[in-house]
């Protein structure tokens, strides 16, 4: 069966999104390449020395990231809340899920309908900038660098958010808890981690967790890769392989798709539509607010007296009571809450 | 369309249990029950918004949700549409066309033109009364052979819900459609279905064709000195009770029971004309409040 109809249908819920996402990619790239060439030119002519010293690490950043990376990847985020956490929110999708499609086709347009069209406008633009860039005067800069991994590596952490946060959709009842979990579990592979390796570190004087194992929990950031930069640290080709996000958005795809099609629509507005995820989620959210209390706590100790320890332990275990606590009553409402928006 | 032994749980309370009937095209079917019985929920389930824990319901014996294909020819109309508020009519058509191979595109701005509703403009404009019209004109655009409605004129002034139920009325018999209507408007359902399904506690109460309720069911209003005698009594349900006046329905559809009456001497007997309400009373009215 045709799918002309669902396209349609996804088109008109995110055409303002990839308007915007489009224009920023303007700007991102071709924009801010040809405001630099004037800078460098600029530069040069004033103080051709100095310059010297940072044109190269310059002209390398026109093919890296900028502070529009960071709004595109908002935006990406924003246009999958649209596409799934709104729709759920606003009873929009009794009516997709009433419509002659499989499901998983269903998911499979939301991925395409973001997919598609921020990788042709990224392609677009970033063969612009490489060809300005490249075909200026500052062209030789660009030799050495890898081309490639510069193009393919933030095209992948774009689709890998994207699909990340359409797979936290899947599970999300309503688009507040897709923002929530989407956000927290970015910061997952990190922040647990680093949770953990305070909580060693306090009781046990321990940090085995910190140091090379956070930077390994790195690659499963998918932001991260947007901001990649030929010349950084962050341009480690050893840190960064195109492997980690292109298998993650297959497995994203794919996950998405089977738990699409097994979605309980009648739990729509709530945190969670698989029920069956609730005691972990329950449990997790009390365990991470814990340790966070107590990372809270023991940072209220004056330095003087950090000395020791013992001080730094018991507000250690007072932090995570009360955060504990809190977090108890926190789940208690999350879990018991419907948030449905009812038109007249 | 088979519904067949259809189950559903909802935060572990079972909301539907083993629900089993069919649906014929160019008949309307009612589907009746107290607050919380679960018609909503069969509508959904009846157009795959939701799944069952089991049984299925099948479409020319294709299931509804392995093949969602068959959909094309299943049309829900909820109480609010609120999906297509943000389009264009002309959007809303060019979707459709897209969506349902079979629909109608001059018959829809034909009926539009009919009821007078624009032809432009963004439904979301429309006032309550528009917008159920325009849903249901949409609906029967598609030429669906399975339209399912939820509480069509709920909420909607009078002048309205007449060129509604005028208009399903003319769409049944011109377009051969099967229509499913979950409503408590049962002088509507009345005036509307051949059949009523009589939902209780989850499971099918009762199936009725509304030309036998009329033969089956007797609706009397009796005058006893002494109060009502248990032998009357347990002949069905008093539905209204004023002083030593009775209200009584029972199913009587060979008169035994008229004749029962009469040997227990009433003062006075009188055989009153039978509403679908009396027996929705009479059958779901045993609970003072909702499930």
């Amino acid at each position: 069966m045709s799918v002309k109809g669902l396209i349609r249908k996804e088109w008109k819920q995110s055409r303002a999104i990839l308007l915007m996402i489009a224009l920023l990619f303007l700007f991102h790239f071709p924009i801010r390449a040809m405001v630099s060439l004037e800078n460098w030119r600029e530069e040069i002519r004033l103080n051709p020395t100095e310059a010297m010293e940072y044109l190269a690490w310059s002209v390398h950043s026109s093919l890296g990231m900028s502070v529009f990376s960071i709004v595109i990847l908002i935006l990406l985020v924003t246009l999958a809340v649209q596409l799934i956490g709104s729709e759920r929110s606003t009873r929009r999708q009794d009516f997709a899920f009433a419509l002659p499609y499989k499901r998983r086709t269903m998911f499979f347009v939301k991925w395409v309908i973001g997919v598609v069209p921020t990788s042709i406008i990224y392609s677009l633009t970033f063969a612009c900038t490489y060809l300005l860039v490249n075909s200026s005067e500052f062209g030789f800069h660009l030799e050495g660098v890898n081309i490639a991994e510069a193009f393919i590596l933030p095209l992948l952490g774009f689709v890998a958010t994207y699909s990340f946060t359409l797979l936290i959709g899947t599970i999300t009842g309503e688009m507040i808890s897709q923002i929530a979990l989407t956000f927290i579990f970015t910061i997952f592979p990190v922040g647990i981690l680093l949770l953990l390796g305070y909580f060693f570190d306090i009781n046990f004087n321990n940090s085995f967790l910190l140091g090379r194992m956070s930077e390994e929990a790195a690659r499963f950031i998918w932001p991260v890769y947007t901001v990649y930069n030929p010349t950084s640290a962050m341009g480690d080709s050893e840190f960064m392989s195109v492997w980690v996000p292109g298998v993650a958005i297959i497995v994203f795809l794919v996950l998405g798709q089977w738990l699409y099609e097994r979605n309980l629509s009648e739990y729509n507005g709530e945190f969670l539509i698989f029920k069956q995820l609730e005691p972990f989620f329950r449990v997790g959210i009390i365990v991470c607010f814990a340790l966070l209390g107590g990372m809270v706590g023991s940072g209220l100790v004056p330095w003087s007296l950090q000395s020791g320890g013992t001080l730094m332990v018991v507000f250690y275990w007072v932090g995570a009571s009360i955060f504990t606590y809190l977090s108890y009553l926190l789940t208690k409402r999350l879990f018991s809450m419907n948030i449905t928006i009812k038109g007249k | 369309m088979l519904i067949k032994g259809v189950s559903k749980t909802i935060k572990q309370k079972p909301i539907l249990k083993g629900i089993t009937f069919e649906v014929e095209p160019g008949k309307v079917t009612g589907l009746i029950g107290r607050n919380g019985a679960g018609k909503t929920t069969l509508l959904q389930l009846m157009v795959g918004i939701i799944t069952p824990e089991a049984g299925d319901i099948q479409l020319n014996e294709q299931s509804i949700y392995s093949n969602p294909e068959v959909k094309q020819d299943i049309v829900f109309v909820p109480d609010s549409p609120e999906a297509l508020k943000s389009y264009s009519i002309k959007e809303i058509c060019q979707l459709y066309k897209d969506i349902y191979p079979k629909f109608d595109e001059e018959l829809f701005y034909s009926l539009l033109e009919r009821f007078t509703l624009p032809k432009s403009g963004k439904v979301g404009s429309f006032s309550k009364g528009m917008k159920a019209l325009f849903a249901l004109i949409l609906a029967f655009s598609t030429k669906a052979t399975y339209v399912l409605l939820d509480e069509p004129t709920d909420g909607l002034d009078i002048i309205v819900k007449k060129r509604i139920l005028q208009f399903i009325v003319e769409a049944v018999a011109d377009f051969n459609v099967a229509v499913v209507i979950s409503s408590h408007r049962l002088d509507e359902l009345e005036y509307l279905a051949d059949t009523i399904i009589m939902l209780k506690k989850g499971e099918v109460s009762e199936t009725y064709s509304l030309d036998t309720i009329k033969e089956s069911y007797k609706k009397v209003q009796v005058v006893f000195p002494h109060g009502m005698p248990d032998l009357v009594k347990k002949l069905g349900t008093v539905i209204g009770e004023t002083g030593k006046v009775y209200v009584l329905i029972f199913e009587d559809e060979t008169n035994l029971g008229i004749e029962k009456i009469k040997d227990a001497h009433p003062l006075y007997m009188e055989e009153l004309p039978m509403t679908l309400e009396d027996l929705f009373v009479a059958k779901l009215g045993g609970e003072q409040f909702v499930g």
